[in-house]
């Protein structure tokens, strides 16, 4: 029985379609700034070996820390090369890495999440002390570890971020799930006779699918953060690539010398990226209705 | 001649409240205008989506922050509320007006202890620490509440529903206002506490004087406790009058159908199928052309589509009618879906449907254990309905589930379904019993459309047909009346009424034996519980479906029942035929459910009193469930003996330690005709 | 369920998570190539030699006899000797945990204020303009790395406008103000990964409050705004917070390897990171340790002070 008048202003109840979403994040003008910075950047990973001006990975020793200038827009680096040709190439090796990592830990950490918060009992509670054990320590950390014994590689760092991101994902899907489960619409499943499995993939995963979504793009800003932290402590992506977390791994020791120019532009370009994919899946979040 | 009230304490005139939503303005009140005297109460009545909680709000000036008041007055003693500064408001509201409103658990801070909650109030109006604290006191024992000192050091999670709203009413009442404004006050609390914490108010209001608005959508308890009364549809005020009046001389065809649509003491399904009203309730702030109520009304006519009827005031009464002379004789609208054979012949001496042998089933909270059911064996036949009344704690609803297979009973217990059946994720047959659940919101899978929840069922339930898949979901959803359009949808996207239909039509999709209704109508409206109680009766006709109907509504259950059985704290301590239930010999606890449920036209029952429920962990471990509360207690005995099942007649048994002999009897008028 | 009990429980859980931790730190050690022996000794040194080194530091026993060494090490308090700096782990481990513990506290002590606080404003505001900047600014502070603001600050407080010194080790002998002072700099990056976070947890949990019926009857009561936030709002907002800036702990210990690696910090982070790279065991798996314990620790108090606050929580649910 409805016994309040509510109309208070809720962005909860769209259809759920892409169309929707699409337009609803078109009325957020941060998540289509943010939308934007993040195409550039894609734009960029894809073509930028097309369009710079010089071979990023070309040695001048004798130019080394030219300051930024008409020649070279950002200056060079300690082995002179461009390091604006670098900015913008380099962004095509966190694109290889975080999203597909993402996926891995969010996909995966669906899976868990489902399974934890339908079974419960001995699954959940073995599960979840594992996953207990490894939130405990910062994901940098186990990362850094891991990486330490399998040798960082493009592969092994997409695996180890996907695994390391598994029980945040599977933790927050657990929560949703154990608040669905209480609902009717489970009783009336299983009245009907329905299994485990179908429960969870087609009754419970569309009620929690837009949670996923928002969990997956949150997590790519975590995992750009993760793989440029892991290659700025050397254990990330190898040289010679023109990876930004790597440029400043070489540079940083030369800034109290007041040779910024190769460590600065690597991280503000960071910083314009996680930032725009922040504001990107901060605008998805609301549409779901905060 | 029109009847004004002399100095209303308040005045509402041409109240018109709009909300903002996504950049469109939504007219939500229009030209309220109602007065209330010094000491009168008023009840202002309506169904979801009328806007009697946004007039609330709008008094206290509590509006959400995209709510707008377009235009009117609100007149508090003579002074408009509407200008009020910040500062007045602010004590007009810690000393003239109060609210009781719908949850009491919620409207109370959950980390403060009762006694601050309460002195707050009191200081507000100026007295010390120490006055406070006597003054709240002092008032909790005005409210009933016998120790006020155990309160007092309690958290709000530690009471029960009951006493919070108490707790709630004692802080209303504190500042001895001009105004106490009651949204829903009772519709969270069962009807025995809530009829208790209504006489406490009633009895308080008249010592202080106090004048009263009362917002329900329970037109019996309107009737019951207020002076006038409102009927509000669609954001208008279209019946105002003396509540005795309006009730049996309504003016506006709403209010007659509304009435009819109520199952009272006095039909039956067997009799004439409830009236219901055609259509769908308007959305909240949804705009009409002319008469809001046009589409659904019998006496509609093209000026009614088309011009909205004025106020008019004549002998005491105000409506909203073009057609007002022929309101109170309209011959009520019955259903579409109502025809056919009505009433079912039952074959007692056929097996049953269902089996249910000394079922029990024990839960673990913490260390503790309590028994949610015990000892429970009944039988239902096909065909037929066995209602199931009880208040919460009583074990309903485990009992329920239980016979659904989807709570596991105790060992011993023996629950046996014929033609038998699986439990579990297995193939099930047609026959599988089926379940209707209280909250459609709830069991209806919002991201599924509805054309893929009916086809499922079919799928699993239906067996092996040649009918293609399309073509059974169309039949299946017409025979509900749903049409293309709602297969289409998604829930969200329907209405209440719609939604419940769903449920039961994904129920239908077989050929169920028992289908266990767990509250299927307490959600809903009034007028569309009408049609889904039709709706249901309807299917037993045909089908000679049975039902075990769970509800904690009287007049519902009297109305679908052929046998009642009556649950306390987990034990049945009534069963029998419907009448012989309702009319006597009574259990002490049917005794006191009857006279806590306020009828619409005739006597209000003289009410029963208990002592206060106890927690859960408080049940008496041995002897009679009802022993702590028994008005008829006669003993000690009471609390070491089970009750034994005695039977007062052929097809009544009780469970009470009385002679059969001594039991309660209620009046002729509880009979049903 | 009384406080004592559920606090035990919780214990209970988070030794058997330690537990757990320390069984997958060793096993994760094992699969650590390389052996330490050669590490220690160099490429080109004698193999009977790096065999001798590997039987002296015990490395030739089986993994469950090591493992039982280890773990009753640790609880011994004897925590080995580091292979790579041949000195007790025990003393070093302290050393560098205590340096580490003024850099927390020092970015602590700016971020938890400044966070909730306005978190709450936020809240009170919510849907104006101001309300979107400051949730808009801990968004996006909140994900950048702690390096990349660490150089942008280096940069520009440090080397540009000379407001604060870049070395984060302070002079020998140095008094605490100075030795504060020459921690804010790497303080200020762990500031801008917890602000956000802390604070949109503030703010939406305030704002539910808000919401909430009992706030509406404290209204209409006729309290004033300010009375109502103090007394009815705050105490049943603030414990998620305490909640989260528990958890936070957790979050910081990655900006701590980072931002000592930066600063060239000699705590606890920078010498996990060392440990690691130099597959020095004893100290990595103690540094692990130290950190896991820590975490599950503050999450404790962090339960603990939720549950002081909030009676229902407490005295075990509904009747």
């Amino acid at each position: 029985m409805n016994a309040t008048d509510d109309m208070t202003e809720t962005k909860a109840d769209v259809g759920g379609g892409a169309s929707d979403l699409l337009r609803q994040i078109g009325q957020s003008k941060l998540a289509v700034f943010g939308a934007f910075i993040l195409l550039f950047w894609v734009i960029c990973a894809a073509f930028g070996y097309l369009v710079v001006p010089y071979d990023p990975l070309a040695l001048d020793p004798l130019r080394s820390f030219a300051p930024p200038s008409a020649e070279h827009f950002f200056g060079t680096d300690a082995l002179g090369r461009d390091v604006f040709s670098r900015i913008i190439v380099g962004s095509r090796e966190i694109f290889l890495v975080a999203p597909i990592a993402t996926l891995l830990g969010v996909v995966m950490g669906t899976m868990v999440g489902l399974i934890m918060g339908y079974f419960r009992g001995p699954i959940d509670a073995v599960l979840g002390r594992l996953m207990d054990a490894v939130i405990s320590l910062p994901t940098v950390v186990v990362a850094l570890v891991a990486l330490a014994a399998l040798g960082p590689s493009k592969i092994t760092i997409v695996l180890v971020v996907g695994f390391v991101f598994l029980p945040y994902v599977a933790r927050t899907i657990r929560t949703a799930v154990l608040h669905e489960r209480e609902l009717e619409y489970i009783e009336a499943a299983k009245i009907r006779g329905e299994n485990a499995l179908y429960i969870m993939t087609v009754e419970i995963l569309p009620n929690v699918f837009s949670l996923v979504v928002v969990e997956a793009t949150v997590r790519l800003g975590y995992a750009i953060f993760a793989v440029t932290t892991l290659s700025f402590i050397g254990f990330g992506i190898q040289p010679p690539s023109p990876d930004w977390g790597l440029a400043i791994f070489e540079g940083y020791g030369f800034l109290a010398a007041g040779f910024w120019w190769p460590t600065l532009f690597p991280a503000l370009a960071i910083a314009s990226l996680v930032v725009s994919v922040n504001l990107l899946a901060d605008g998805i979040a609301e549409t779901r209705g905060e | 001649m029109s009847s004004q009230i002399i100095n209303p304490t308040l005045s509402v005139r041409g109240l018109e409240v709009a909300y903002r939503v996504r950049g469109h303005e939504h007219t939500v009140l229009r030209d309220l205008s109602f007065d209330i005297g010094h000491g009168e109460s008023f009840g202002l009545v309506g169904e979801s989506g009328c806007g009697k909680s946004t007039a609330a709000m709008a008094i206290v000036r509590h509006l959400a922050n995209n709510a707008r008041i377009r235009q009117g007055e609100i007149l508090l003693d003579g002074e408009n509320l509407l200008e009020m500064s910040k500062a007045r408001l602010q004590s007009i509201r810690a000393e003239t007006i109060s609210m009781v409103y719908q949850e009491p658990g919620r409207a109370l801070n959950p980390s403060m202890r009762i006694e601050r909650q309460i002195t707050e109030v009191y200081e507000l109006m100026g007295l010390s620490a120490g006055d406070a604290r006597d003054a709240g006191a002092e008032m909790l024992r005005r409210v009933q509440i016998l120790n006020p000192d155990r309160v007092f050091n309690a958290y709000p999670h530690e009471l029960s529903g009951g006493m919070q709203q108490r707790v709630i009413i004692a802080m209303a009442l504190a500042t001895n206002p001009s105004l106490l404004i009651l949204d829903e006050p009772t519709t969270a609390l069962d009807a025995t506490v809530g009829a208790e914490v209504l006489d406490i108010v009633e009895e308080l209001r008249r010592q202080m004087g106090t004048s009263v608005l009362l917002i329900s959508h329970n037109l019996a308890l309107v009737s019951q406790m207020c002076d006038r009364v409102g009927i509000l549809y669609a954001g208008l005020l279209v019946d105002q009058g003396e509540s005795g009046k309006v009730f049996s001389i309504p003016r506006h065809p709403y209010t007659a159908a509304l009435i009819a649509c109520i199952p009272d003491g006095k039909t039956a399904k067997d009799g004439k199928p409830l009236a219901s009203i055609s259509g769908t309730l308007p959305k909240l702030g949804e705009a009409l052309v002319g008469c809001p109520y046009s589409d659904r009304c019998p006496l509609a006519d093209d000026r009614c589509r088309v011009e909205e009827p004025p106020s008019v005031t004549l002998e005491g009464r105000t409506f909203r009618c073009f057609h007002y002379e022929q309101a109170p004789t309209i011959s009520q609208d019955t259903d579409l879906i109502t025809d056919g054979q009505r009433g079912n012949v039952i074959d007692y001496d056929a097996p049953a449907v269902l089996t249910v042998m000394k079922a029990s089933k024990t839960f673990e909270v913490g260390a503790a254990t309590f028994k949610a059911i015990d000892d429970i064996s009944l039988e239902i036949w096909s065909g037929e309905t066995l209602g199931i009344v009880g208040e919460s704690g009583s074990g309903k609803s485990t009992l329920g589930r239980v016979i659904m297979g989807l709570i596991k009973p105790d060992p011993g217990s023996r629950i046996e379904h014929n033609p038998p059946q699986e439990t579990g994720p297995t193939h099930r047959t047609r026959s599988a019993p089926q379940m209707v659940f209280q909250n459609p919101d709830a069991s209806l899978n919002r991201r599924h459309r509805v054309k893929y929840i009916l086809g499922r069922s079919i799928k699993k339930l239906g067996g092996r047909n040649a009918v293609p898949m399309p073509d059974a979901i169309r039949k299946l959803a017409s025979d509900f009346s749903l049409g293309a359009e709602q297969l289409e949808k998604r829930p969200l996207r329907l209405s209440g009424g719609q939604k419940q239909r769903v449920a039961i039509a994904r129920s239908f999709a077989g050929d169920p034996a028992l289908v266990v209704c767990d509250e299927p109508t307490s959600a809903l409206d009034v007028s569309v519980q009408a049609s889904v109680l039709n709706l249901f009766m309807k299917l037993q006709a045909e089908n000679d479906v049975a039902y075990m109907f769970i509800s904690h509504d009287l007049g519902v259950v009297r109305y679908v029942s052929d046998r009642i059985a009556v649950m306390y704290l987990g034990k049945i301590v009534d069963m029998g035929q419907a009448d012989e239930v309702l009319a006597g010999p009574h259990h002490p606890y049917t005794e006191v459910l009857l006279s806590a449920v306020p009828t619409l036209d005739g006597p209000q029952p003289t009410r029963i009193r208990m002592a206060e429920m106890p927690a859960a962990s408080h049940r008496p471990a041995a002897g009679c469930p009802f022993q702590t509360r028994c008005p008829r207690k006669i003993g000690a005995i009471r609390e070491t003996d089970t009750p034994p099942f005695q039977p007062v007649s052929a097809n009544h048994r009780i469970r009470c330690h009385l002679a059969a002999a001594d039991l309660p009897r209620a009046g002729p008028d509880r009979t049903r005709t | 369920m009384t406080l004592g009990k559920f606090l035990l429980g919780r214990l209970g859980l988070a030794l058997l998570t330690l537990w757990l931790l320390s069984v997958l730190v060793f096993l994760a050690s094992q699969i650590l190539p390389g052996d330490v022996g050669s590490k220690i000794l160099g490429p080109t040194a004698d193999k009977g030699a790096i065999a001798a080194l590997n039987a002296e530091l015990g490395l030739d026993r089986p993994p469950l006899e090591r493992y039982i060494d280890f773990a009753t090490g640790l609880l011994r308090g004897d925590f080995g000797e580091s292979y790579s700096q041949r000195r007790a782990v025990g003393p070093l481990l302290l050393e560098s945990s205590l340096r580490s513990l003024k850099l927390a506290i020092v970015a602590f002590v700016i971020v938890v204020p400044l966070a909730v606080s306005a978190g709450v404003f936020a809240a009170m505001k919510q849907g104006r303009p101001i309300d979107r900047i400051i949730t808009t600014i801990g968004l996006s502070a909140m994900v950048v790395p702690e390096f990349v603001s660490g150089i942008i600050v280096i940069l520009i407080l440090g080397l540009w406008l000379n407001v604060f010194p870049i070395s984060a080790t302070a002079p020998a002998e140095s008094g605490l103000v100075t030795q504060i002072y020459h921690l804010i700099l790497p303080a200020i990056p762990l500031v801008f990964v917890m602000f956000g976070y802390i604070q949109r947890v503030t703010r939406a949990s305030t704002i539910e409050v808000l919401r909430s019926d009992y706030v509406r009857t404290a209204t209409l009561k006729g309290l004033n705004r300010f009375t109502v936030i103090r007394r009815h709002v705050l105490r049943n907002a603030l414990p998620s917070s305490v909640t989260v800036v528990a958890t936070q702990v957790g979050y910081m210990f990655g900006g701590l390897v980072v931002i000592e690696i930066l600063f060239n910090y000699k705590g606890i982070g920078l010498l996990l990171f060392r440990a690691t790279r130099d597959k020095d065991f004893p100290l990595l798996a103690s540094c692990v340790m130290v950190v896991g314990a820590v975490y599950l620790l503050f999450t404790l108090m962090g339960d603990l002070t939720h549950s002081l606050l909030n009676p229902r929580f407490r005295v075990g649910g509904k009747r």
